[in-house]
């Protein structure tokens, strides 16, 4: 699954920091990191050539050109000793419970987080919800708070405090302040944009992660 | 609350009340020629960015290489904008192939992967034939705005739709906002009007707006129709003077200032000269001045002026040209306000109110423009003098017809009178709003100096 193309080059070079002109040009210059093609003719990039890219990009910021630092990939990748995709940010294959009563909407941010590495719990009602987390203990919920006719709001309470699953509530509403005092660690309105829905989560699974060392310390 | 986003055009988001609905479906309808695909790519052109791209489909009734080579002679159109935050793409193949499934999984497939903020499907209207039947057009307009709604992206859907396609199509009852572009007859031509019938969550300005296309993409005239205003202003008390002494005594000194003054009398009685006094009167005292005429060119005005001992090109006097052919009412008013307001006129000469009238798509419109005109005039201090050429040459019966006459603070009426075997020329104040007037009939004559009053009202000297 490493190579399967994931990332188009706006995302991409947001993630590294670099203009996409940048990467066009690198890519027409060295010929070394070529991306795949949608069937629209975008550039989408493997998990694998993020990494590699990753690694140019980092070298060239410890001082190297631009040419050197391909010269150095070339090299890795002609010894076997490439980049590792770990390096690339991303959900690291963990699990993620979607409790979303909208399907179009559900379709989006399952394709997003899976593209994100991440795997995808879909649920549509509160109940398979629960169920579903007493199961296979996700590492994070993503509550509509309008689910099963408006029961997100003790959703949020019950996976938050019963079974200690950190929760992101979503809303076509304003419903911060409720979500937040149901057990929500955050809040997003909808519609969701893949990069907000991305942020949150990945802050949220991060907070947690801080939480857990401390109380292993 | 809604949030807006710019439509391209200033003047359109105020009479969208601040821009098209974010994250909405909207459908653009008119006939084909109307600007539908002009208006598409003037609003994705100035809201598109690489990280917030607009993604513009075609579909089966206009070619993408089309659109394209036409869309790059626009002045918003941007080359270097394509590929990276507008993109082209056509939905044709996927339609053909596939039929309506087809596009929804092309546009699923799309969103996903350039998360565009903007969505135009054009031609919208195209898509109907493709359902086999129609229930199967609900099914997808169903999936459609299911995925549209599940992201944050506005959408256009364009088509070739006429008036009673908004009752009948099922779109427009999707649709959270609808604007439709068409044509209005007005006397011998065709003038170019733009209505919004729908928006959710908001207060738009109802009514036509009158619109012309250049190169510079859809410039709308939003309806001028202001509101009926109550609230107090100041004018001051010094008195305006007519630039004709004789007449200022008839008045009570002079017009009050803001004030408006209808000149209504028969061709080449001397309408245009009276508010050539006028002009000319406040340049003498060192106030700015605007002439806006419909009646002659600059050269023409110039020869006229001329044999009165005036120029044109007078220090604080700006001469406002329009043609009457092909005249949109609202964009003469919007240029005159503006013009005023640029210039800080302190009075205005519009000659002649008839083809105003004209041009303006009916009566109630045309009521409007001048209640708009009038009361902005006021309330910015600028005293008004507008010409009307009423059809009798002998004995004015009835100035009933002329909407001018009931709105102006003051009428005046210039008439031809016949004295035994010549003809003479008379004037009358009819009306004069909060100050007396003298009522007599005037006898005047029209001489190097302008206009002049005999003294007695009979045949005495001549008053400048």
């Amino acid at each position: 699954m490493a190579d399967q193309p994931v990332y188009s080059i706006g995302p991409l070079a947001r993630m590294l920091g670099i203009p996409a002109a940048t990467l066009r040009t690198w890519e027409k210059r060295y010929d070394l990191v070529v991306p795949g093609r949608s069937p629209s003719g975008q550039r989408l990039y493997s998990r694998l050539q993020v990494a590699q890219l990753r690694f140019v990009v980092d070298q060239v910021a410890g001082g190297l050109s631009p040419a050197d630092a391909y010269r150095m990939l070339r090299e890795r990748m002609a010894s076997g000793g490439a980049p590792a995709t770990e390096a690339v940010p991303g959900g690291g294959g963990k699990l993620i419970l979607l409790a979303e009563r909208d399907p179009y909407a559900a379709e989006f941010s399952e394709f997003y987080l899976r593209r994100d590495g991440y795997g995808v719990l879909t649920t549509r009602s509160s109940e398979e919800a629960k169920a579903q987390t007493l199961r296979q203990r996700p590492h994070l919920a993503v509550v509509d708070l309008l689910i099963s006719g408006g029961r997100g709001l003790q959703l949020c309470a019950q996976l938050r405090d019963r079974l200690g699953i950190p929760v992101l509530a979503v809303s076509t509403f304003a419903q911060r302040e409720d979500a937040l005092a149901a057990g929500a660690g955050d809040f997003l309105r909808k519609p969701l944009s893949a990069q907000a829905l991305l942020l949150q989560v990945r802050g949220l699974l991060g907070r947690r992660a801080l939480q857990t060392a401390q109380a292993d310390r | 609350m809604i949030d807006r986003i710019t439509s391209g055009s200033e003047p359109l988001d105020v009479i969208l009340g601040g821009g098209l609905p974010q994250d909405a479906i909207i459908v653009l309808a008119g006939a084909p020629g109307s600007g539908k695909t002009i208006l598409g790519q003037q609003w994705v052109f100035a809201n598109a960015t690489p990280e917030r791209p607009a993604l513009y489909l075609t579909t089966v009734s206009e070619p993408l290489e089309k659109v394209l080579r036409y869309g790059e002679t626009m002045s918003f159109f941007d080359q270097s904008a394509v590929g990276r935050s507008v993109y082209y793409e056509d939905l044709g193949a996927a339609l053909r192939d596939q039929g309506l499934r087809g596009v929804l999984d092309r546009l699923r497939d799309l969103i996903r992967e350039l998360q565009p903020m903007m969505v135009v499907i054009d031609s919208f209207r195209a898509l109907h034939p493709y359902a086999d039947r129609s229930s199967g057009f609900r099914r997808f307009l169903h999936d459609l705005a299911g995925m549209l709604s599940a992201v944050p992206v506005t959408s256009l859907w364009v088509g070739e739709y006429d008036e009673d396609d908004i009752a009948r199509d099922p779109e427009f009852a999707v649709a959270d906002a609808i604007i439709t572009l068409s044509s209005v007859q007005v006397g011998q031509r065709s003038a170019r009007a733009l209505q919004v019938h729908k928006l959710r969550g908001g207060g738009f300005l109802a009514g036509k707006h009158a619109y012309r296309l250049s190169a510079a993409g859809l410039d709308v005239f939003p309806r001028l129709a202001d509101a009926p205003d109550a609230s107090s202003y100041e004018l001051g008390d010094q008195r305006v003077p007519s630039g004709v002494k004789a007449v200022d005594e008839m008045l009570e000194d002079g017009f009050w200032p803001g004030a408006s003054t209808v000149v209504a009398g028969p061709t080449g009685v001397g309408k245009t000269l009276m508010g050539l006094h006028f002009v000319f009167r406040a340049l003498e005292l060192g106030e700015r001045a605007v002439i806006a005429t419909l009646q002659e060119d600059r050269y023409q005005l110039e020869r006229t002026v001329a044999r009165f001992g005036w120029t044109l090109d007078a220090e604080n006097l700006t001469v406002l040209y329009g043609s009457p052919v092909d005249l949109y009412v609202d964009e003469w008013v919007y240029e005159l306000l503006a013009t005023i307001k640029d210039t800080g006129a302190s009075r205005v000469l519009v000659d002649s109110l008839g083809d105003l009238q004209v041009a303006a798509p009916d009566e109630a419109r045309f009521r409007e423009y001048l209640y708009s005109l009038l009361q902005r005039s006021s309330r910015g201090g600028t005293s008004v003098m507008l010409t009307y050429e009423v059809p009798e040459l002998f004995g004015v019966t009835r100035l009933s017809e002329v909407a001018a006459s009931h709105m102006a603070d003051n009428v005046l009426l210039l008439q031809y009178a016949q004295i035994g075997r010549s003809m003479t020329r008379t004037l009358t104040v009819l009306k004069t709003r909060a100050s007396h007037h003298d009522p007599a009939v005037r006898e005047f004559l029209i001489t190097p100096e302008g206009i002049g009053l005999l003294a007695d009202g009979t045949s005495g000297p001549v008053e400048p």
